[in-house]
């Protein structure tokens, strides 16, 4: 398979690579902003909507939707590989509203959970929404100033994890490296998610 | 938001069309960008930005590419590709 310069700007019908959406989520200040400029090839930009509760759970009187709307932003950023381009999507921190965001979810490949081991409770949202609507993910703890206190499992249990093979894994969300890690994680993990069907094994 | 877009043409076979429209072809000439990102780089919110993009659709101005449906995300050996092509970025 031929695989052309995907950056060129003038790229060919067939360089029209899959978007692959992974969404990044965690509580306040966790450093998903942090993660996703680490790792994007672009500076990250952020992107805005506004969603509004009209009608969920609330009678249909004018005015009332306009109270019930808020404005989220997310991170975006990008990783363009040979065979698609990896979309970053940092999740805004307001996880109440995320029920009401249809798109948030769709064609979502997997989720990274960042959670601060001082503050794992800001994370807890984000693991249950991920865990009641199936979408696998991986738990990366950001060891701010290189340190950590707690170990993998000790994070697992904190965090009551459904699914015993969900990865948690230790990162710097300063370090490329260390972000592209957690991302390989996840990929690992997709990929041993979908081998039994094909009844291999690494 | 995380459709992708390319133009279908040049901006510049394409004088007569708005000018913000013309913006999104120079923005989204090459491999495709994601509606997120051009959201943002046209400082609009998604959803307004993705209503203007329908309307260059409609004209055959840009192509869109939905995000993959579950059967090609699962895909074993599309999983590893991408795993090899990260681990080389």
């Amino acid at each position: 398979m031929n695989e052309p310069d995907t950056r060129a700007p003038d790229a060919v019908r067939d360089t029209y690579l899959p978007p692959v959406k992974i969404l990044v989520a965690g509580g306040f200040g966790v450093g998903k902003t942090t993660a996703v400029g680490t790792v994007s090839e672009i500076t990250p930009l952020r992107t805005e909507e506004r969603l509004s509760a009209a009608g969920v759970g609330v009678d249909d009187l004018s005015g009332i939707e306009q109270k019930s709307a808020t404005t989220v932003a997310m991170d975006f950023g990008r990783i363009t590989l040979d065979v698609a381009v990896l979309m970053l999507f940092g999740t805004p921190g307001q996880e109440r509203f995320w029920f009401m965001w249809d798109d948030l979810l769709r064609g979502a490949l997997g989720a990274v959970v960042l959670v601060d081991t001082r503050r794992l409770d800001r994370s807890f949202a984000a693991v249950d929404f991920f865990e009641s609507r199936d979408l696998p993910f991986v738990v990366a703890a950001n060891c701010f100033h290189g340190e950590q206190d707690y170990d993998p499992e000790e994070i697992r249990d904190a965090l009551t994890l459904r699914e015993p093979s969900t990865p948690i894994v230790l990162f710097d969300a300063r370090r490329r490296d260390s972000v592209r890690g957690v991302l390989l994680a996840l990929m690992d993990h997709l990929i041993a998610s979908a081998e039994p069907a094909h009844a291999q094994r690494t | 938001m995380h459709s992708t877009v390319r133009a279908a043409v040049p901006a510049d076979d394409a004088r007569s069309i708005p000018e913000e429209w013309q913006t999104i072809l120079r923005l989204c000439a090459g491999p495709g960008i994601a509606v997120a990102e051009l959201a943002a780089r046209l400082e609009m919110r998604l959803t307004p930005a993705a209503v203007l993009l329908a309307q260059l659709l409609e004209q055959g101005l840009i192509e869109h590419r939905p995000p993959m449906s579950d059967p090609d995300a699962m895909n074993i050996d599309f999983l590893r590709r991408i795993r090899s092509g990260l681990e080389r970025a």
